[in-house]
């Protein structure tokens, strides 16, 4: 008797299994993105767990290239399409989720580019440790290197882009605060690259 | 070559059992033509076979068909699983839905049943991932009209903050996350009063989010309150963060799950939501300006 009671109800949960199968999907793989977004570094808005427009919190990666002399530069890390050889695709999921292996990967595309420099504008409203910091360093800061395609060293020289030797990327974390009205951004992890 | 794969697929023909039935495959290929699918490659092909299952009827519930877009939706989503909107992914779900529905001597009530707690599953993980993220307390939506490019406007015409000093706050935030510095900071300009009104949006948004997932989760299949509710929710939801795809698969959803009487709200709803592609904002703005 109890051997077929507990039959009868395999099978009416086997029956309930195939009536909402898709269902069970949906919540495993929402319940695996809420593990993955609170207890490591997936952001809440990807990944099937149904959190946009939930949080400010976002994830940005930043990079110091080191150049063969020791010197250190300031790298801008940019994806594109065309004329940078990160792409958009791989950069964003790597800033949705940046697992170790997916920062690395990111790293040694950095270090094999040329880095072009340009100039940066720290803006007005940036906090005055911060400020203070910048014009104690100023040499670093002055420009900011961005990835790029170049046809050929000679091309890449005429435009001052250079190479580097390693690479340290760190990765942060931006949140708004209502009652300071700041953005403020809060160090996760880093890591070193050498070529 | 090509009649034989033309006779095979159309051996795997079903016609469609009911109007409702139509009603659902349809808007379904149609908004597999318009936002299906993420990167061009697949893309191309989804125009081209669902328009073509569009065209011609005899092919819209094509159970080899079906099966080829189930698959190839789940390769290609897979690839860029991390960068995917949620509702594409919700769609992938549905596309699967229908495919087991053409594979198995599943009722019609398959697609209606599953379709409700669908759409009820999704608003709960929605307002739970909400709750656990700190969306009870405020500055959520504060922030996101101080910053987000595609709510500045609003914030402009709410608090006459010149726009060029909202662009400003965006250019600072990029530079900031370009700084390898710890607890640096940018300063936004706002008000007391934004905050508070966009506060009581965020708590409202929250409980009427939480109000349809109860309400697809636990009433009766035939009630149309919830129906209504995610009307309600749709309309007030997506002329304000215009997602354009989310509006429209939960409505797709919500046509396979309601009743007769409810299902023309639905369409009409589906086509008053196709305006929230109109930039209302920037037009507003322009009038303003050149007046």
């Amino acid at each position: 008797m109890h051997l077929q009671f507990a039959f009868f109800i395999y099978m009416k949960f086997l029956k309930h299994i195939d009536n909402y199968l898709i269902c069970y999907i949906l919540v495993i793989v929402a319940v695996v993105q809420l593990y993955n977004s609170q207890f490591d570094s997936l952001t809440p808005w990807k990944g099937g767990g149904f959190g946009m427009f939930s949080t400010n919190k976002t994830t940005n990666i930043t990079a110091v290239g080191y150049k063969s002399n020791g010197d250190s530069i300031l790298i801008k890390v940019i994806g594109s399409k065309f004329n940078v050889p990160i792409s958009n695709t791989f950069l964003t999921s790597t800033k949705n989720y940046p697992k170790k292996e997916n920062l690395r990967k990111l790293g040694m595309q950095i270090i094999h580019s040329y880095l072009k420099p340009t100039t940066v504008e720290i803006p007005a409203n940036i906090d005055k440790n911060t400020l203070d910091h910048i014009n104690k360093n100023e040499r670093f800061y002055k420009l900011v290197y961005e990835p790029k395609y170049y046809e050929n060293d000679d091309t890449a020289h005429a435009e001052d882009a250079i190479k580097i030797q390693s690479l340290k990327i760190r990765v942060f974390e931006t949140d708004f605060f209502e009652n300071e009205l700041i953005v403020k951004k809060k160090f996760i992890k880093e890591i070193e690259i050498n070529y | 070559m090509a009649y034989s794969v033309l006779a095979f697929l159309e051996k795997n023909n079903k016609g469609f059992e009911s109007f409702p039935e139509e009603l659902i495959f349809k808007f379904s290929l149609v908004l597999l033509v318009l936002d299906g699918s993420t990167g061009w490659g697949l893309d191309i092909f989804m125009r081209i076979t669902c328009a073509l299952m569009l065209a011609f009827d005899s092919f819209s519930k094509n159970r080899v068909l079906w099966l080829i877009i189930s698959l190839l939706l789940l390769f290609f989503n897979s690839l860029q699983f991390y960068i995917l909107d949620n509702h594409k992914i919700l769609f992938v779900y549905w596309v699967l839905l229908i495919t087991f529905y053409l594979w198995t001597d599943k009722d019609s009530n398959y697609l209606k049943s599953n379709a409700k707690i669908l759409i009820g599953l999704v608003m709960f993980f929605a307002v739970f991932q909400k709750l656990i993220n700190g969306f009870g307390s405020p500055g959520f939506l504060h922030g996101r009209f101080l910053f987000d490019s595609r709510f500045m406007l609003v914030t402009h015409f709410m608090i006459d903050t010149p726009y060029e000093v909202l662009a400003n706050n965006q250019n600072s935030i990029a530079i900031l996350k370009t700084l390898p510095n710890d607890n640096s900071f940018v300063s936004l300009t706002s008000t007391p009063f934004m905050g508070r009104v966009l506060y009581a949006f965020q708590l409202f948004g929250l409980v009427f989010e939480a109000l349809v997932a109860f309400l697809f989760l636990f009433s009766k299949k035939n009630t149309i309150a919830k129906d209504i509710a995610l009307l309600a929710f749709c309309i007030g939801t997506y002329f304000i963060f215009p997602v354009i795809g989310f509006s429209s698969i939960l409505l797709i959803l919500g046509i396979a799950q309601s009743t007769k009487k409810m299902r023309k709200f639905y369409i009409i709803t589906f086509i008053l939501i196709q305006f929230i592609k109109v930039p209302w904002q920037q037009i507003i703005f322009y009038l303003n300006n050149s007046l």
